[in-house]
């Protein structure tokens, strides 16, 4: 078997017999436990029971014998390791602490800034999406000019000199930068949402921009600690 | 002792009287927590060297161990309110050992060569004795070396706990809980590191005690 295991794949003959070589030394799961015990008695935590339980398995077992004797070399040698002396102290001074404080301040103020300027973003993504067609941009503004001369749908019957009104619901605005007139149609369904989300987006950037000038205060404020 | 390992004090802030008793903490730990910071620098100077050689031991490089106490420090400053438990210790210990995770998780890269730096400047920069020629005292230094390198080669959570039982002398209960872990889970992992850094000896050959020689 293992001649031809060399002709065909010498190197694995060479893995085998590491394996054998390691499984010949190294305990298996349940001399580990042995060892387990034997560490425990090294640190004097070894109850009654189980002293005598390793003393039974000592007794049948060399190899486990020079392991748990092994393990207290390797204790002791652990154990005799010098003490490194630190370079300096680790007294706190007040520059230390108030640095670290200005510092941990800072940090708070640029995640709650990044914080707001998520949910800044999230609230305006909504107020479009949920608005529909944006009634202040010059497309909205003439979408909603189409649907005012639009013949009417629904409700709007003639009248009886069989004159069709004109829509009523709409509300025109003064006039936009860009020249069309902003338009708010009464009976839009989310116009409550598209005012809220305005309301709600104002307070966030204003948010966003009083948490960044304390972020930059703070940051002034350590550095003219450090200088 | 072997290599002549036994003149060398296994830390004696660990087992110093002084620190196991909490003889006038109580009254530290409450002056610090109404912001006393000279009665904080009190327990600092009790307890620098115990944290600096854990976290030099768990991270094998002396500047980032430094970093990481001094970091550890200044967060319980912070935190000194929120501490409730009966050993102040192992709740430090416990600070300076999730630093120390920190720093491995960030400086990987560094580790191999900080390992040397560290070894070759600190381990047995004392002189030799009397009794002690100059080659015994170079073999004793290869040996701390060596069992240095052996440690850093654990995995970090069986590291951590050798390092707070053996080298710093914790007990169980202590170990457990600036670990967070169980005391059958201390047990556990200091029996497994044990072994690993017997094996690792084991392979080592020349300076070791005749015991590992193969």
């Amino acid at each position: 078997m293992t001649q031809k295991a060399v002709i065909l794949r010498p190197e694995a003959v060479w893995e085998v017999e590491v394996e054998m070589a390691f499984w010949k030394r190294e305990p298996d799961a349940h001399h580990a436990r042995y060892l387990e015990l034997c560490s425990e008695r090294l640190d004097g935590r070894l109850d009654a029971a189980g002293g005598e339980e390793l003393d039974a398995h000592l007794a049948g077992c060399a190899a486990c014998r020079e392991r748990c004797a092994e393990l207290g070399t390797t204790r002791a040698l652990v154990r005799a390791l010098p003490t490194l002396q630190p370079r300096r102290s680790f007294a706190l001074s007040p520059y230390a602490v108030e640095r670290r404080r200005l510092g941990s301040l800072a940090g708070r103020l640029s995640r709650l800034a990044v914080g707001a300027a998520a949910a800044l973003v999230v609230v305006v993504s909504s107020s479009v999406v949920f608005s529909g067609p944006a009634l202040d941009t010059p497309a909205g503004g003439r979408q909603a000019e189409s649907r005012q001369t639009a013949p009417p749908s629904g409700g709007d019957v003639p009248n009886a000199e069989g004159q069709v009104a004109p829509p009523v619901a709409v509300v025109v605005a003064p006039a936009s930068e860009a020249g069309a007139p902003l338009l708010r149609p009464l009976n839009q369904p989310f116009t409550g949402f598209v005012e809220a989300s305005r309301g709600l987006g104002a307070a966030l950037g204003a948010a966003c921009l009083g948490l960044l000038t304390g972020r930059w205060l703070t940051l002034r404020r350590l550095r003219r600690l450090d200088d | 002792m072997v290599g002549g390992l036994e003149r060398t004090e296994p830390l004696e802030l660990a087992s110093d009287a002084a620190l196991e008793s909490s003889e006038g903490e109580a009254e530290l730990i409450n002056a610090t927590q109404a912001g006393d910071i000279r009665a904080f620098n009190q327990l600092v100077e009790r307890y620098q060297l115990l944290a600096f050689n854990v976290a030099a031991r768990i991270l094998g490089d002396r500047d980032l161990a430094a970093d990481a106490v001094q970091d550890s420090f200044l967060s319980a400053w912070e935190h000194i309110g929120s501490f409730r438990g009966t050993s102040f210790r192992a709740w430090l210990l416990r600070i300076v050992t999730n630093r120390c995770y920190d720093r491995l998780r960030r400086q990987k890269v560094r580790q191999a060569q900080s390992i040397e730096d560290m070894l070759s400047s600190d381990e047995g920069a004392d002189l030799p004795t009397p009794a002690e020629g100059p080659e015994q005292l170079a073999l004793r230094q290869e040996l701390a070396r060596m069992i240095q390198r052996g440690i850093l080669s654990l995995p970090p959570d069986q590291r951590t706990v050798l390092v707070l039982c053996d080298i710093q002398g914790l007990s169980y209960e202590e170990t457990a809980a600036a670990t967070g872990a169980s005391i059958g889970t201390v047990k556990s992992r200091l029996s497994r590191a044990r072994n690993k850094l017997r094996q690792f000896l084991r392979g080592q050959g020349e300076l070791l005690p005749s015991r590992y020689r193969q």
